[in-house]
């Protein structure tokens, strides 16, 4: 009793052939990977956004804003950021990418 | 499936083609879980850890060359994922198996119960390329070369694996070295 296939058996049993409820459980580790990498994505995108945000003082700072214009321009600059995140989550990051490509081509 | 077949399959696959991906599935599920089950020890873990490999393939399918068979690359992903499994929690894991080896000796006795466990000690005992390149050729659904391009080792150095982790594996059974005709 040691020849491979019996070694084999005696290791693991092989399954039938084709199990249906084991490709359905494959389609649904797809998916939930899909929505894990899709949360973290979202994620990570609304930590950018916070941080360019947090940065938006200390930049005013860098610069030396007076203290009249300082808070509009922060304002400015939240304002703009947060259009920003609004288009790329309804549109897509292609909706801010492609325009900028295209003005960075222009403007070299 | 023939390898026109496949190679079509594999193409709508990478378009995103989920009933494609899913005849691929069912086209090479079985001697993964095979694979898998003789790693693992148990169906369970096995069993999960073959769908992660399913899974994780459909994400990375645009890396698969052609250079091996598909469910060699397959088994490999799956590999990767027992490997990292075995080194997260080794204590866990060891409690796990020794529970569910004693749940199915105690539920379904078997007359091979206690050649069964001889030998999932010593799989275990056995360095992990060792292990992977004996638990994909022993049951024969993959040659030499496919165990070589799943596991990412030179041909020679499976072979010598094969022989010396099934000599350590016929010794737990307590019988003399029997060497297998080579197929790969």
């Amino acid at each position: 009793m040691a020849d491979d296939r019996e070694l084999a058996s005696l290791l693991g049993e092989a399954p039938p052939a084709v199990d249906p409820g084991f490709r359905i459980g494959v389609s649904a580790n797809i998916a939930a990977r899909a929505h894990r990498r899709a949360a973290l994505v979202r994620g990570a995108r609304r930590f950018g956004l916070f941080t360019a945000i947090g940065l938006a003082f200390p930049a005013a700072d860098a610069l030396r804003l007076s203290a009249d214009l300082a808070p509009v321009a922060i304002t400015l600059g939240v304002l703009g950021l947060a259009g920003l995140m609004a288009l790329v989550a309804t549109r897509g990051p292609g909706a801010v990418l492609t325009p900028a490509r295209v003005a960075l081509r222009v403007h070299a | 499936m023939d390898a026109a077949e496949e190679a079509r399959l594999i193409g709508l696959a990478r378009m995103g083609d989920m009933r494609a991906y899913s005849r691929l599935v069912d086209a090479h599920q079985a001697p993964v879980r095979a694979f898998l089950r003789r790693l693992a020890g148990n169906h369970a873990d096995a069993d999960d850890l073959a769908q992660d490999a399913f899974a994780r393939t459909w994400e990375v399918l645009a890396r698969f060359d052609g250079r091996s068979s598909l469910r060699s690359f397959i088994c490999g992903v799956g590999y990767q994922f027992w490997r990292r499994a075995r080194r997260a929690d080794g204590r866990r894991r060891a409690r796990d198996s020794a529970y569910a080896e004693l749940s199915e000796t105690a539920h379904n006795p078997s007359p091979h119960a206690g050649a069964q466990l001889a030998l999932r000690r010593a799989m275990e005992a056995l360095p992990e390329d060792q292990a992977a390149a004996l638990a994909h050729c022993l049951g024969q659904d993959f040659t030499h070369a496919e165990a070589a391009d799943a596991l990412g080792l030179p041909l020679g150095t499976v072979k010598s694996h094969i022989n010396r982790g099934r000599a350590r594996l016929q010794a737990a059974l307590g019988v003399e070295p029997v060497e297998s005709a080579d197929h790969g």
